[in-house]
């Protein structure tokens, strides 16, 4: 009898390292499919705010974790509009002001151009992995897909989200949805994923749907083209002066 | 007539005793006076600005603008079109100006300093906001002009002066961001530091530019000619649910103030009753002191009714003496500040936006203030005494006459 309990307890422990362990392999693939040294593309960002539907198109450079560029291209008001990321500071040029005002760090975490994202969200490039403790905590299945639940806990401070509950394709470890979450619990935003495009080693999402649970009546879908990673970018692009050029 | 007599004689018979106390009422009328002009004083002049800077008489929001106002959600203006015109009694009415309020982030490089732009319409706004009035240098605003007018202090935060460019970074009614050269035109001063220290005015289409709100305000200011009516006038508009018509006697920060009025009145009552002690302590001397004497009066066959009749009288004439001394005093003190002025710009430096008073106080006494004040002195000169003459009563005569 005793020896049963015993067995049980090891059983269960085993299974939880298992999960725990499982856990991180499972965020790592994840990882491995989106974080890229380097991408190029173009994207589309349809803003609904109230039932008012608003394009508008951006393209973007980024290089690691620390180096972003993005330049909008429409509508006419916003053309020229430039943000470039450089470590942990974001630039952004008006082409009405004809020159580069640093955006300060609480900012980072506003809508950027009226979406339901945030210039953090759009400039994200960093491993999951590296900043949150993660615990498989069951499965599920969205649409037709069976994924893991994972529940992700900042172990950094300096992170965007405190918090993030994860839906993973159990096939392609990927990132179908995910919930962020402020360190008071208070769910703050949903992303669902619908497309993802096979380049390279990388299952890279294209369609993003972004909701801003702090605003009501509103969503934003990005949706990426002209994709290229791990490219070799010129950088003179992530410069002030080229984020100033005439 | 025989009991004003003996109370008069009984007012010197301790001369000192009765001026200190005297004294005290005086003080207490005098102080009672000069904080209810004073207070006035300030209600007047912050609705004054409230009016002129913030408010009008009447001001017309959306109903989501207003619920939101701390947000300053540019998304909720006010179509500024024909049909909404036409929509105000012209009758009643002497002036109309759109505002857009908005806020933005000041700075050379970095975007660190917190400001709040209006765009409004410089011709309109020169008599509502008395702006051109408070220049301290420069020239003032020129319709379509790409040009500000800034607080002097939040010049001076900025390092720039007048025909230095400033660069002006918000987000437009849909969020994007967006930005503008605009030249300095001219600073003023308000003395009112939560102004001078954050605000700065734009002309309304350059505004509306800036902010992608063509044709559009997220407030209109009305100046009603009869600004006692303005309620009435708030009421008959007729513009939809979707509007918010708040004449400026239901304006929040007034509000707020007159119920600081109703709080004042309570810590007057409080003031004087406190000074009125001394004059229940001087009965309650009386009283002791002439134990034999009152005992005397009873015996001789004076009732109680006239006992408390002449110390009662003798307590009046000391109150009466007191608050005539005091409410003169108090009167040509709070009518000289009327004139005169405070000046306490080194409070109003320190003032908000949204609470807009100073520099300078100028009094409000009016004859109410003066004729209340001197008859609340008497009325509780009289109640406060009544305690200690009640003592009077008690007094055996028999007793009274065996006492040293």
């Amino acid at each position: 009898m005793k020896i049963t309990r015993k067995m049980c307890i090891v059983i269960s422990v085993w299974v939880m390292l298992l999960f725990a362990q499982s856990g991180r392999e499972i965020l790592q693939r994840v990882d491995d499919n989106t974080v890229v040294t380097s991408s190029s593309y173009n994207a589309k960002m349809v803003i609904s705010l109230s039932g008012t539907i608003r394009e508008k198109r951006f393209t973007g450079y980024a290089e690691g974790k620390e180096r972003a560029y993005m330049e909008f291209t429409y509508p006419a008001r916003d053309k020229g509009t430039r943000f470039l990321k450089i470590e942990d500071e974001i630039w952004m040029y008006l082409p009405s002001v004809e020159k580069a005002t640093k955006i300060a760090g609480h900012m980072l975490r506003q809508s950027m151009m009226g979406s339901d994202f945030s210039y953090d969200d759009i400039v994200e490039n960093e491993e999951l992995i590296e900043l949150y403790d993660v615990e498989l905590t069951g499965t599920d299945s969205i649409g037709e897909k069976e994924c893991y639940v994972l529940e992700l806990t900042a172990k950094v401070l300096d992170v965007n989200y405190y918090a993030r509950k994860q839906w993973v394709d159990k096939d392609d470890y990927v990132t179908l949805k995910a919930e962020l979450y402020a360190k008071s619990g208070k769910l703050m935003k949903e992303i669902t994923v619908s497309e993802f495009q096979k380049i390279g080693r990388y299952r890279f999402p294209t369609s993003i749907r972004m909701e801003n649970k702090l605003r009501q009546n509103t969503y934003t879908e990005l949706i990426l083209e002209n994709i290229k990673l791990d490219i070799e970018i010129p950088t003179r692009i992530f410069t002030r002066a080229y984020l100033e050029r005439k | 007539m025989q009991l004003f007599k003996l109370a008069y004689r009984n007012f010197f018979r301790n001369t000192r005793r009765s001026i200190i106390s005297g004294i005290s009422v005086a003080l207490a009328i005098t102080a009672i006076i000069f904080a209810r002009s004073y207070i006035g004083g300030i209600l007047q002049n912050m609705s004054g600005n409230v009016i002129r800077l913030i408010s009008g008489h009447i001001t017309i929001t959306t109903k989501e603008y207003e619920r939101r106002e701390r947000l300053i959600p540019l998304s909720e203006s006010i179509e500024l079109s024909n049909d909404f015109y036409q929509s105000l009694p012209e009758e009643d009415i002497e002036l109309i100006s759109p505002r857009i309020k908005f806020g933005v982030l000041l700075g050379e490089d970095e975007l660190s300093i917190p400001a709040l732009g209006y765009a409004l319409n410089p011709e309109k706004e020169r008599d509502i906001a008395g702006l051109q009035k408070r220049l301290v240098e420069g020239t003032y605003l020129k319709s379509g002009e790409r040009s500000a007018i800034l607080g002097k202090d939040l010049a001076e935060r900025l390092n720039m002066t007048v025909g230095d460019t400033m660069t002006v970074i918000t987000r437009t009614a849909y969020d994007s961001p967006t930005g503008m050269n605009l030249v300095i035109n001219g600073t003023f001063r308000t003395g009112i530091g939560g102004i001078d220290r954050s605000i700065f005015y734009i002309p309304l289409e350059v505004g509306q530019t800036l902010l992608d709100l063509e044709g559009r305000a997220t407030e209109v200011i009305i100046l009603v000619k009869d600004p006692g009516n303005a309620i009435q006038i708030a009421q008959s508009i007729r513009l939809g649910n979707d509007y918010s018509i708040v004449p400026f006697q239901y304006n929040n920060v007034l509000r707020y103030v007159n119920l600081a009025e109703t709080i004042y009145s309570i810590f007057y009552l409080v003031v004087l009753l406190v000074a009125c002690s001394a004059i229940a302590n001087t009965m309650l001397m009386i009283v002791f002191e002439r134990t034999k004497e009152i005992g005397m009066m009873k015996a001789l066959g004076l009732n109680n009714l006239s006992i408390v009749g002449l110390l009662t009288i003798e307590a009046g004439i000391i109150g009466l003496v007191g608050s005539f001394l005091g409410t003169v005093v108090g009167t040509i003190l709070s009518y000289w500040l009327k004139y005169e002025g405070i000046d306490i710009s080194m409070v109003s430096s320190t003032a908000s936006a949204d609470l807009p008073f100073g520099p300078i106080i100028y009094l409000a006494p009016t004859p109410f203030i003066v004729i209340s004040a001197f008859l609340l002195g008497l009325l509780i000169t009289i109640i406060v005494a009544l305690l200690p003459i009640s003592r009077a009563i008690r007094i055996n005569p028999a007793k009274a006459l065996k006492t040293v």
